[in-house]
């Protein structure tokens, strides 16, 4: 059961995208944060996130370190990561993969893609 | 599954973000042309274009994605400076970044793809490839003689909105829809139509309870509420407000543009550009600084060979300045150019039968002459701007906005248009009036004074009733008149009514005293026409009352002037 | 480390740069991955498992070659027709989740009101209200089938005279006389009407043309009629009505 997903991503157009996509979930609290900063201070304040979406080209700090960050936190390791990704930005994304993300889908994605990944993921990690 | 259909809201955030990104792009574009290859500029660039490219795709605007991460790799190149920038490959730029705003524009207008771009993206690979071929040499800064546009930088760093919006660590803003914004200041009009209300029965009821304690503790009260509900006022209408740079903001490209096109060297300095307008005016503003900006560069800067033959440098210079002064903006537009010649206008006006031979005008009346309807100093269509001038339209414009708008010019030396706005619109002073048992409001702000006067005061010149008033000649309005109300005798107050150094008296049967009053602007179906009236608004007691537009006033007397058929003047009692 | 150096994707065998754009000095950095010799770009598929991508061998497979062992391919996502649809990144928007609107009987939801004696109907959605005749205002120098200007709860909204609008004469304001508030894209307006009617639902079949009779009415306002049991509904145009082709629509202010 999902309950809170943490989406991280500089677009508010994403953003927005995402409230429609993750509609589907009910009962599901979509936290967003614009960048890896933000989404650090939304880990804090929210309790019991499920998800992780996470776009990796952000200002201020970027995906990457962001989950860099959470990998060293006990509290946060074991939290499912996507990693939203881009063409072109192959070795990002499978560096996201080897720092623990548990899968990843290119921008422009299809919400039917997205959700495949998640529910395989998150029945995974249940 | 969730698969949907774009909505109106999607496109709206799209095209928002699109639209901040793009004009990223030029002005990187233009500092690049400016300085030469700047690292931090193209830095600064590839953020934008990543999101624009991750947006579009989402959108389903794959031709722009592909597009967008074509112009990705040939920024990329340049950073390294894979790329010499002469003056043809900055053609090519910028025209590419035309052309993807031009199809981002579009796929919003038809709310999918509807744009081309692979002959566009042809000439980007065309730059790659160019690029690619060449050796690494270090970039030399774009030769600045041979630029012939150079926009000057604006004043009060506007380089770092592009960067402030990604350096902030912390989100201290809130997206907010200007529908709830102007939901909010409706609602703060309405406080202080009722708080003024309150203050009017709370001070008279204090007046009956006498000296007892209540009575005190009601008019405390009372003030206080007044003093909070002002403060809610600033504090909304402050909200409201944003740096009219966001409109100028597109100019130092287009005139780039322009100039290039008609091989004129101009140059565009911007001012005051952090002064603050209320939004409404930000969304309206721009088209007519374009027709302003466009005359300017159309029909006022002449080609360097003129320039040098009359003494003047041969690049022009395009003033655009923004300046508060109390409780009003002034945006000026200034060049150097070569003016408004009162001769050519006269006989302009003759051949359009907008003047007959024998009207005798000054030149400044004259010059004025440029705002009537269908009035063009230039014979040929030029390709640029079209059918003409269409300063009619920037008129009308400025006064929708409750503006007014004057010209200076001197002949051969340069050309002045100043326009003077609210700094917000919603909420003024007024004078309510009464006139043939109707109750109108006129903004305070164009009331010199009022007075009353007797039917033998009125001097009769030239068929229309006037007053003295010290030592001038005022024309007096009469409002019956106007609006086809049937007359209902002579009125015994008349308002004078001032714009610039012109004066004119509206006749009115009461006056009946100032209040604040939001205006509420009228619907399209009402305010389509030419008709007299600004807005209205809604008075303690639930009635609507109309708010006169005195700019129409005045343009009555110019319409007399020019012996019209609408001339709103009555022909005499 | 340079900020001046900004590779994209990794060129002709130089070592793929630091995570691009992270601003602040003191920001993490990710040391360099060196590519592998004969490196091209890095293919991935649209998405994919951490567990399947990183089981395979990680020295990167060149753009232009195939991709060999099965475990590359993607995961496919529950229940998607198309596999051509994943390959190329076709947006959302496709036709199945169109179709299904069509599926249920076609119906148009209205409001009906008098005007002198025959019915009209307008779309039930662009009614916000339909109010008995306040004051007023008259707006000097409108035009003719503009009556004027109202006050509806702090908005002031225009009152067109429906009558004068179509043709028709002009409409009496009496005890019976309505005002059917119309919403149409942030726009309030009002329509003066000699009765309201019923909100009703006509099944779109029993929609035509208007015929002949119907013609002494600008044919420019009217979308069709409805043609019930014992009833003829004519159906008002309401955007035409409000001046509202496309292009007018967008040049105008919000």
């Amino acid at each position: 059961m999902l309950r809170k997903i943490l989406a991280v991503d500089d677009s508010a157009l994403i953003h927005q995208m995402y409230k429609l996509f993750l509609s589907r979930y009910k009962n599901c609290k979509l936290i967003s944060a614009m960048n890896g900063l933000e989404a650090l201070d939304k880990l804090a304040q929210e309790e019991g996130i499920d998800l992780i979406l996470l776009d990796i080209n952000m200002p201020v700090m970027n995906g990457l370190e962001f989950l860099q960050r959470v990998q060293k936190e006990p509290a946060y390791q074991t939290i499912p990561v996507i990693i939203i990704s881009t063409e072109g930005k192959e070795e990002d994304t499978i560096r996201g993969l080897k720092m623990g993300a548990k899968g990843y889908v290119k921008k422009p994605f299809q919400a039917s893609e997205l959700h495949g990944l998640i529910e395989k993921i998150t029945s995974a990690s249940a | 599954m969730s698969d949907f259909q774009v909505s109106d809201e999607l496109l709206n955030i799209y095209i928002e973000d699109a639209r901040g990104h793009l004009e990223a792009l030029d002005h990187c574009l233009l500092t690049l042309e400016r300085e030469g290859l700047e690292p931090t500029a193209v830095h600064a660039v590839l953020g934008p274009l990543h999101t624009l490219k991750g947006n579009s795709g989402m959108m389903g605007f794959t031709q722009i994605k592909d597009y967008v991460h074509r112009l990705e790799d040939v920024f990329a190149q340049l950073g390294e400076g894979g790329i010499p920038l002469g003056p043809g490959a900055f053609d090519k730029l910028f025209a590419g970044a035309s052309a993807l705003r031009d199809a981002v524009e579009q796929a919003f207008k038809s709310k999918g793809e509807a744009r081309a771009l692979a002959a566009d993206r042809a000439e980007l690979d065309a730059l790659l490839e160019a690029g690619s071929s060449e050796a690494q040499t270090p970039m030399a800064p774009a030769p600045a003689a041979a630029v012939p546009a150079a926009p000057a930088r604006p004043s009060g760093g506007d380089v770092r909105r592009t960067d402030d919006r990604y350096v902030a660590p912390r989100s201290s803003t809130v997206r907010v829809d200007f529908a709830q914004l102007d939901h909010l200041l409706n609602l703060v009009g309405e406080l202080i139509i009722h708080r003024t209300k309150l203050d009017q029965v709370g001070t008279r009821l204090a007046e009956r309870l006498g000296g007892r304690e209540v009575a005190q503790e009601l008019i405390d009260a009372v003030h206080h509420l007044a003093g909070v509900s002002a403060q809610l006022q600033e504090t909304v209408m402050d909200v409201r407000m944003l740096p009219i740079r966001h409109v100028f903001e597109r100019f130092p490209r287009m005139v780039r543009d322009l100039a290039r096109a008609q091989g004129k060297e101009i140059e565009l300095i911007l001012e005051g550009d952090r002064t603050r307008v209320d939004k409404a005016i930000i969304d309206e503003i721009g088209e007519p600084l374009v027709h302003l900006i466009r005359n300017s560069v159309d029909h006022g800067i002449e080609t360097p060979r003129e320039r040098i033959a009359r003494g003047k440098t041969p690049t022009g210079t395009i003033l655009l300045s923004a300046a508060q002064e109390s409780n009003h903006v002034l945006i000026t537009i200034m060049d150097d150019g070569s003016g408004i010649d009162p001769a050519t206008i006269r006989k302009k006006a003759i051949e359009r039968g907008l003047l007959k031979g024998e009207d005798n005008l000054s030149d400044r009346e004259l010059v004025q002459l440029i705002f009537s309807q269908g009035f063009s100093t230039r014979s040929e269509v030029t390709e640029v701007s079209g059918r003409g001038v269409g300063l009619d339209v920037v008129i009308k414009s400025i006064e929708r906005l409750s503006g007014l708008i004057e010209v200076e010019s001197v002949p051969g030396v340069g050309t002045k248009f100043i326009i003077q706005l609210p700094l917000t619109l919603a909420i003024i002073s007024a004078l309510t009036v009464e006139v043939a048992g109707r109750t109108y409001a006129l903004p305070l702000a164009a009331v010199i004074e009022s007075l009353k006067f007797r039917p033998q005061e009125i001097h009769r010149i030239n068929g229309r009733d006037t007053l003295r008033l010290r030592d001038r000649i005022v024309p007096l309005v009469r409002l019956d008149a106007l609006f086809g109300l049937g007359s209902r005798g002579f009125g015994s107050y008349a308002v004078i009514l001032g714009r610039g150094d012109k004066r004119v008296g509206l006749v009115v049967d009461k006056l009946f005293g100032q209040q604040e009053i939001v205006i509420k602007a009228l619907d399209i179906a009402v305010s389509g026409g030419h008709i007299p009236v600004a807005g209205a608004t809604i008075m303690g007691d639930g009635r609507v009352v109309l708010i006169l537009d005195v700019a129409a006033l005045f343009e009555g007397k110019r319409h007399a002037l020019l012996g019209r058929e609408t001339a709103p003047l009555p022909a005499g009692a | 480390m340079p900020r001046e150096t900004k590779k994209r994707a990794p060129r002709k065998g130089q070592p793929v740069p630091a995570a691009e754009w992270t601003s602040g000095g003191d920001s993490f950095v990710f040391p360099a991955e060196p590519t592998s010799a004969a490196s091209g770009r890095i293919s991935l598929p649209s998405s994919g498992l951490a567990s399947d991508i990183l089981a395979r061998d990680m020295s990167l497979v060149p753009a232009e070659s195939e991709p060999a062992p099965e475990v590359m391919e993607a995961p496919v996502p529950a229940a998607e027709d198309s596999s051509l649809q994943r390959v190329h990144n076709i947006s959302f928007f496709s036709a199945p989740a169109r179709e299904e609107k069509a599926a249920v009987e076609a119906q148009e939801h209205l409001v009906s009101f008098f005007l002198s004696a025959e019915e009209y109907g307008v779309d039930v959605r662009l009614v916000q209200e339909i109010i008995r005749v306040v004051e007023i205002t008259q707006v000097p120098r409108a035009p003719d089938f503009i009556k004027g200007v109202i006050n509806l709860r702090g908005r002031i909204i225009p009152v067109i005279d429906l009558k004068r609008k179509l043709g028709l004469g002009e409409v009496a304001v009496q005890r019976q006389t309505r005002v059917v508030v119309i919403r149409l894209r942030e726009r309030l307006v009002g329509l003066l009407v000699d009765g309201a009617s019923q909100v009703l639902k006509v099944p779109v079949s029993t929609i035509e043309a208007a015929p002949e009779e119907v013609v002494e009415i600008d044919a420019n306002y009217i979308r069709g009629v409805a043609k019930l049991e014992k009833r003829l509904i004519i159906l008002v145009d309401l955007p035409k009505i409000l001046g509202l082709d496309r292009e007018a629509v967008l040049s105008l202010p919000t």
